[in-house]
Formats: structure tokens, C-alpha cells, sequence
């Protein structure tokens, strides 16, 4: 085997994850830090190149030399923002709330020669690079493999003068797959494809990822669980991706990267993470591979219509089932509302539009492959609903906010009981999810 | 008025703290991950979870139904079809699937865990069904 030796690329930030409830505002550092903390638990020979504003630089050295960084070099400096990055909900059970402090007056200044010394003899370049500078990053390439990850239309690589990627990295929730492909895979890899890219890796969150090469599609599971946040997980997936694919075959290195990504979303605690990653590798890659877990590519999860049982009255606070039905959407799933599209009924409604509703209901419900019930209280409608769904062998979820599910009928026959919607979401992917 | 501010980084290797446990609200059967330096959650107990596929397993099949609470199983040391299984400790007989959700055991597995426990509860009809714990030896 030869040695390998990395070029992270890309900008340190801080992350702030906002307190919810009774507990603590997190900070840590984020941006390529994230890569960095999966590239040292692997034990790799890696340099850390970071982008940073100065009050940072002190900080973002002393984090990469603690983690393994054989050399540190700051090449570039952000003026005009902080690099702070506020983050409203950690899980990513639904849109996680990403705020860039002051991101329009964001400015970098890159020190090219620094970045030509630090991409200077590394083997692979790792970079997380904006659109805005790019061009900049791309012309300090010169030598080894590349793997990009970022928002980019990848069409206009060649426009950049940019060597073509080794593998050029998006997930689905980025911007340019989302509106420029239209949510659309092949459309993204056919495109990337074109432009002299050798490999598109796209990242689906809990639903795998799928890496395009040579007209050949490789599908890898998510190792799909409950989890304490999903802030940089796919960066670790790239970081490990980029380790792996020096030992081992593309399905190979992705179903590992899959798991240290899993294990990146269980903590917080480096130490535990380091540990996890270990014992990891210890498991053979004949098994790695084969392990199961969950397959959900984004353009199937249209097709699963969830029925949203609820008591979704105006009279009732509803901000549970809004979130429900936000966290259904963004991950590309479609929620039915069967309140908010057949309607409310009034007081004194007629028998006639009592039956109307009733079979409106019924009808939507006989579309729906998923039921989700959101228990704010014991309503007579949703408790129906979930009945008949049982009856017909749908997967029933129920999202018990407060906690209030008692009942042995609801417990034991619905296919989970969560007060999180991040249980709720997990527990949908492993439903719909075919494991592979 | 006065602020409160989060004063500095505190997730270095060995620094034990900052670090998130395991959401206390996870689904039955995650355990929960231990922080800290040098935690290792393959030491954790797995709480109460129910195994899955159980009627198309070899203890149902054979026409056995399902083994009742306080039967000794223990995690298999092989995958099945790339699935984790229990089985019974005397015949080591497969009683069902471990949930995908709970993989990172195989991990443990492999650096050379093991994971004996006992069936807590289990129905046979209409719908059949085995809940097991399982504690970790080394």
C-alpha cells in the first residue's frame, strides 16, 4: 500500500448550537473541523489548510495539531463575519436552521502561495470550498487526487480551468442538487459525468448514498439510528471515503465511511468517537459490506404518502404537526394532511358534509402506504385512524410529543412510539427504507 | 441586562466534557453512550428491545413458537444474510433479528465482545413476539 497523505481544505468555523429547553448552548468547532476529527480517528496523515478570520487562528491550530494535523497552515483569511454559524436543531429531523452570522459581508482573502505549499506533495485534497472562491482553490491544485465537496453546479468545472475531481461530493439537501438538478440524481451525475468528473458521490442522509462512475450506480446503506446531532456527519463520510478508498474498492470504503459517519452523529465526546471509529475497522470488510441498513434514494420518497393523523384543528396548538409535516417534507417524503386538504368541520356541520369529510378522509387514507399519528390528546379521529391503519398492515408511527402514549394498543401494536421527531424520522426511513 | 456566553472550546480528545450523551429519549433498545475520556459503549447494557422477523426464524419455524421469559440467548458470532441475530445459548438455535438500528453491536463483536442475555417477554399469537436485554462481557 502506498502512503497517503491528505490536504483538508476549506474554512474552520464555530458552531453554536442554540439551547432548546433545559439544555446547553454547544460550542465547538465546525467547518473542515469535522472532517479533521474523522481523519485523525482513523489515524491518517493528514494537513489541515484552513480558511478563518484571525481572531480564529490561535484556536484553529491549537484544534488541528490536537488532532493529529501533521501541519497546520492558515491560507486564507475571512474579513467581515465571524464565521460563526448558529444551529437551531442539531438532529436534522427537519430543517436544521443554519444561521451564517453576517454571511453577505463574508469576505475571504486567499494566500495562494500558502495553499500551493500545503496542496504541495499531498497525495489527496480534501476541500470544502465555496462557489465565491472556487476558482481561486481549484488553480492551487496541481498534484493528486481531488475530492470536492460543495454547492456547486458541477457543469461549469471546465469553465473553472479546474482538474476534474476524483470524486466531487453533494448531498441532497444542497442547493444545487435541490433546485438546478431538480432533485433529480441522474440529471446531477450525468452532468458531473459530462464535465470530466470520474466519480459523483451523492450523500442522501438517513435514506445512503450512491457514488456514479462508468455508467455504474453503487448504493450504500445509512447505518440509520437515533442520534444527538447530524452537524458535519457528512464531511466525516467524505473524510472517510477519501481514507478508505486508498486500501479498499468503492462499496467497500463507502459502507465504512457510512459507519464512522453513524458513529459521528452518536457524540459529541471525540474520545468516544475515536474508540467507536476503532472498533469499526475491526470489523472485516467482507462483513462491512454486506451489513445491512437503510436504502431510501431521494427520488422514491415521493412516492411514499404518509398519512398524517392528527387532531390538526385551528382550535388546537398545531406547531407539532407543522414540524412533523416540515421534517416529512425535507426529506422528500409527502405528507398528507387529511384536515388541512379535506377540511375542518364546523359546529352543526350537516350529515351531509359529515360524510363527505368522513369519506374524504378514508379515501385519502386508502392512498397513504405510511400512517403517523401525532398524539397531542386522546382524539377520538386519530385514534380511529390508527386503528384502521393497523388493520390494513400499514406501519404506523405514532409522534407522542408529551409523552402521553400509555395505552398497550398504541405501545405494542404501532411500529414505534416516539416523543422526538428525529425518532419519528428515523423510524420512517427504516420502515420505507429497503434494507440492503 | 445581563448575558450569559459560552466561554470556550471544550471538545478536545481527553478534555470530558461538552460531550452529548445519547438522547435519554431514544427508542428502546440504544442504550446509551457513555462520555468522556476512554468511554467505550460496547460496555453498555442494551436495554429491552424487541427482535424482529421472529416468525420467520428457525425457532418458530421448527415449530417451537417462541422461548419463554428468562431463556439464556446470546448475539450470534456470525451475520445472517448481513443481519445480526439472537439465538439460543444452548442450541444456539436464531430467534430473530437484531433492528439495524442497533449494528454498532457488531462492532463491539468483532473487538472481541460478547453479548449473552435473556428473553424478557414473548407472545406467540396473534402477533409473535420476543423482547430480550443483553449485557456485554469481554
Amino acid at each position: 500500500m502506498s502512503s497517503q497523505t491528505i490536504c483538508l481544505v476549506g474554512q474552520a468555523l464555530v458552531d453554536v448550537t442554540l439551547k432548546r429547553g433545559r439544555g446547553e448552548t454547544k460550542m465547538r468547532l465546525g467547518g473542515i473541523a469535522h472532517a479533521a476529527r474523522a481523519l485523525w480517528a482513523l489515524g491518517a496523515d493528514y494537513r489541515a489548510s484552513f480558511i478563518a478570520p484571525t481572531y480564529l487562528t490561535n484556536d484553529a491550530e491549537r484544534f488541528f495539531n490536537a488532532h493529529g494535523a501533521k501541519r497546520t497552515s492558515q491560507i486564507g483569511i475571512v474579513t467581515g463575519a465571524p464565521n460563526v454559524m448558529l444551529i437551531e436543531h442539531a438532529e436534522e429531523a427537519g430543517p436544521q436552521g443554519y444561521e451564517l452570522l453576517l454571511r453577505d459581508e463574508h469576505r475571504v482573502t486567499l494566500d495562494m502561495e500558502a495553499l500551493r505549499e500545503a496542496t504541495n506533495a499531498a497525495t489527496d485534497v480534501l476541500a470544502f470550498p465555496d462557489s465565491a472562491y472556487l476558482k481561486e482553490i481549484s488553480s492551487g491544485f496541481t498534484e493528486g487526487r481531488l475530492y470536492v465537496d460543495a454547492d456547486i453546479d458541477f457543469g461549469m468545472l471546465n469553465e473553472l480551468g479546474m482538474p476534474p475531481p476524483e470524486v466531487a461530493i453533494l448531498s441532497t439537501s444542497s442547493n444545487t442538487f435541490q433546485t438546478t438538478y431538480g432533485g433529480n440524481a441522474t440529471a446531477l451525475s450525468d452532468a458531473a459525468l459530462r464535465a470530466g468528473t470520474k466519480r459523483i458521490l451523492l450523500k442522501e442522509n438517513r435514506g445512503g448514498s450512491r457514488l456514479f462512475k462508468d455508467g455504474l450506480v453503487i448504493q450504500t446503506p445509512a447505518q440509520v439510528r437515533p442520534i444527538v446531532h447530524s452537524v458535519g456527519v457528512g464531511d466525516c463520510f467524505d473524510a472517510a471515503l477519501c481514507v478508505l478508498r486508498q486500501r479498499y474498492d468503492d462499496a467497500t470504503a463507502m459502507a465504512y465511511a457510512a459507519s464512522v459517519a453513524a458513529e459521528y452523529a452518536s457524540t459529541t465526546d471525540p474520545t468516544t468517537f475515536k474508540k467507536a471509529v476503532t472498533t469499526t475497522m475491526a470489523i472485516p470488510p467482507d462483513e462491512i459490506v454486506v451489513l445491512q441498513g437503510v436504502s431510501l434514494p431521494w427520488e422514491s420518497r415521493a412516492q411514499t404518502l404518509i398519512y398524517v393523523a392528527a387532531p390538526d384543528f385551528d382550535y388546537v396548538d398545531q406547531q407539532p404537526i407543522d414540524a412533523l409535516a416540515d421534517a416529512l417534507s425535507y426529506h422528500g417524503f409527502s405528507p398528507r394532511l387529511p384536515v388541512r386538504e379535506n377540511g375542518q368541520l364546523e359546529l352543526g356541520a350537516t350529515n351531509a358534509e359529515r360524510r363527505r369529510v368522513a369519506n374524504a378522509d378514508l379515501a385519502l387514507l386508502n392512498k397513504c402506504s405510511v400512517l403517523v399519528a401525532v398524539m397531542l390528546y386522546d382524539d377520538p379521529g386519530t385514534l380511529i385512524e390508527v386503528g384502521l391503519a393497523l388493520e390494513r398492515k400499514l406501519p404506523v408511527i405514532i409522534f407522542d410529543p408529551y409523552r402521553k402514549v400509555r395505552n398497550p394498543m398504541l405501545t405494542e401494536l404501532a411500529t414505534t412510539v416516539s416523543s422526538t421527531l428525529d425518532g419519528v424520522v428515523a423510524a420512517l426511513f427504516e420502515q420505507v427504507g429497503h434494507r440492503t | 441586562m445581563g448575558s450569559t456566553g459560552s466561554s470556550r472550546f471544550t471538545d478536545y480528545p481527553g478534555s470530558n466534557a461538552g460531550g452529548d450523551s445519547k438522547d435519554s429519549n431514544a427508542e428502546g433498545g440504544s442504550g446509551s453512550t457513555a462520555t468522556g475520556a476512554d468511554s467505550d459503549d460496547c460496555r453498555t447494557p442494551i436495554d429491552e428491545f424487541e427482535l424482529e422477523d421472529v416468525e420467520r426464524c428457525a425457532y418458530f419455524v421448527a415449530g417451537r413458537g417462541v422461548p419463554p421469559a428468562g431463556t439464556d440467548v446470546h448475539v450470534r458470532n456470525a451475520l445472517d444474510g448481513g443481519r445480526l441475530t439472537v439465538a439460543t445459548v444452548g442450541d444456539d438455535t436464531v430467534i430473530g433479528y437484531v433492528p439495524t438500528r442497533l449494528n454498532r453491536l457488531w462492532r463491539c463483536v468483532r473487538s472481541g465482545y460478547s453479548y449473552p442475555g435473556e428473553v424478557t417477554g414473548s407472545s406467540a399469537a396473534p402477533l409473535a413476539g420476543v423482547t430480550v436485554q443483553l449485557t456485554p462481557t469481554q
